[in-house]
């Protein structure tokens, strides 16, 4: 399980997965670190943060920042969650491109 | 006067029988939503113009629907010409478009009245909203208790049709966002499979996932609606055209049981448990199944991420994404720029391995499940506190685009407690005939809100 995990009966819920089944939407974060007060490590340099920054049209308040970095680093945790569950060699994902025929306009 | 609760079908018979007209119907709906429907902060907008318009219109011209003269609400994602579509954000307040969502025009042209757009949570919650507020008009509240929250996100279509406020409405849902609000307000929501519904002139949140569908207060009800507004649209590729047949016939389906993790002797155990009894005193056979364990959810997320903040860029990195009404969501989707193409495809090659879920329809025809295992969480409560506890669907069915119809079974304090039927896709009417039964045995469908 990703995000910032609570007990939920006898098993846990991270944020993103509350959101998951509670009807979303839900896009990354798992900003309840913020919340239950473990966010660290926010004033450390952080390049990967600050190019997203640079990608927004005005800085984010620190509050914001701070959730954001919490974001982030729920991404990573996605990503090494996702490495745990190793895929079948040379599948495809769920959509194929269809070519469309397209009968041209001019006159021979 | 008609009850604000009767079926389609009553209010449909009482207009053809001119006992009442729906400019009267029309009216009484727009009071209703002034009043209950503002309290609730279900209502966006209300569109009284073009309902008396549509309603007079109505009256005189025969009908050839069963929804025709019928006011309806719809909500805030879909486009309805020259009325303002907010999708639910402060960040969106002056847009409107000039056409009407797909959905939107087919319940017109068959004689439906659009009373209100009504209020969802902002852009769907897709940054990963955590507070009820997450919405420009306000936390919306659950029809049956003010303290409480109506779900999300398809709130205000929750909130208002449980109140009586319309016979029924449309909501929208990518994960949870029909069956909760159905659940948290006793409604019963029919999510369709993927591609049933046009999705044309509905805010992207997610291309692959987005279903639209029905709120209303009977699987009948429901089936009503879902079948003027399926169907193949040159403007949405992603239709099907695969025929939509409610009342196929067909064996009685055979129902699968997940293993459920309730609390002890919990109200929602004893509503299952009786649900059940009914299901087995109409004649219905049930058989312990499980799905492959697969990270359904962890697809589920990362397919979010991305599609998300590929169809939300612009707004994103605009100076109004700071307007959200939830921090978590301004971080949320600013944190989901950073989703890489190579974990988006890894979901989507695992949604082609979840695939294998469809075996689990060799043993059952559907599955009967809790929405949740509690009823809607206090207002003012952040999720993360609010939802503990709570359970949730965990499977395939969204990720694999399966529909499920949501209904009430029970209540706890006072709010009611929701099940849902899934049933593989195209099989709507599986989880029609299903509830159906069910509300013929039952009456939790018929307690409302005092």
């Amino acid at each position: 399980m990703i995000g910032v995990q609570w007990e939920c009966m006898n098993d846990e819920i991270s944020r993103r997965e509350f959101v998951r089944r509670a009807g979303v939407g839900l896009a990354a974060v798992a900003a309840g670190a913020l919340v239950h007060g473990q966010v660290s490590g926010d004033d450390t340099p952080d390049p990967a943060f600050d190019a997203l920054e640079k990608k927004l049209a005005k800085p984010l308040s620190e509050e914001a920042r701070k959730l954001t970095r919490a974001s982030m680093r729920s991404n990573v945790r996605s990503a090494v969650a996702r490495d745990q569950h190793r895929l079948p060699e040379n599948s495809e994902p769920c959509f194929v491109y269809l070519p469309t025929p397209h009968e041209g306009k001019a006159k021979r | 006067m008609i009850d604000p609760f009767d079926s389609i079908t009553d209010v449909a018979a009482a207009l053809r029988s001119k006992k009442v007209s729906s400019v009267e119907l029309t009216k009484a709906s727009l009071e209703r939503l002034k009043t209950m429907g503002r309290e609730h902060n279900a209502v966006a907008e209300l569109t009284e113009e073009l309902a008396m318009r549509q309603a007079q219109a109505a009256d005189r011209t025969p009908g050839k629907s069963p929804l025709h003269g019928i006011p309806f609400g719809v909500k805030d994602l879909l486009a309805t010409k020259g009325i303002p579509t907010r999708w639910g954000s402060p960040g969106h307040m002056d847009q409107v478009f000039d056409y009407d969502a797909t959905p939107v025009a087919r319940l017109q042209d068959v004689g439906g009245v659009l009373v209100a757009k009504l209020a969802m949570i902002e852009l769907a919650g897709g940054g990963n909203y955590n507070v009820a507020n997450a919405s420009h008009s306000g936390p919306c509240k659950s029809a049956w208790d003010k303290n409480r929250w109506a779900g999300g996100s398809s709130s205000g279509s929750g909130a208002a049709t449980a109140l009586g406020c319309v016979t029924y409405s449309l909501g929208s849902e990518t994960s949870g966002s029909i069956t909760c609000p159905s659940a948290f307000n006793g409604l019963t929501g029919f999510r369709p499979t993927y591609g049933r519904v046009s999705r044309h002139g509905a805010m992207a949140l997610c291309w692959t996932l987005d279903k639209i569908g029905a709120m209303a207060r009977s699987a009948e009800d429901c089936g009503i609606v879902l079948e003027a507004i399926a169907g193949p649209d040159p403007k949405d590729p992603s239709t099907t055209r695969e025929k939509l047949n409610l009342r196929k016939r067909a064996p009685r389906p055979r129902i699968g049981l997940l293993k459920e993790n309730f609390a002890k002797g919990s109200a929602c155990e004893k509503a299952y448990q009786n649900a059940l009894t009914a299901f087995k005193k109409l004649g219905y056979e049930t058989v312990d199944v499980a799905y492959p364990n697969l990270p359904y959810g962890l697809a589920v997320g990362l397919i979010v991420d991305a599609e998300g903040a590929s169809a939300h860029e612009h707004f994103i990195r605009s100076d109004r994404l700071s307007l959200l009404r939830d921090i978590n969501q301004v971080a949320g989707f600013a944190a989901s720029l950073d989703t890489r193409a190579v974990d988006y495809l890894w979901a989507m090659r695992l949604r082609t391995e979840a695939l294998k879920a469809n075996e689990i329809w060799d043993k059952c025809d559907c599955i009967f499940s809790p929405v949740f295992y509690k009823c809607a969480p206090p207002i003012d409560e952040p999720f993360d506190k609010g939802f503990q506890g709570m359970g949730g669907d965990e499977g395939p069915s969204n990720l694999l685009g399966w529909p499920a119809m949501a209904f009430p079974m029970g209540f706890e304090n006072g709010c009611p407690l929701g099940g849902q039927i899934i049933a593989p896709a195209y099989r709507e009417d599986t989880c029609y005939r299903a509830v159906r039964d069910f509300q013929r045995a039952t009456d939790w469908h018929k307690r409302h809100p005092t």
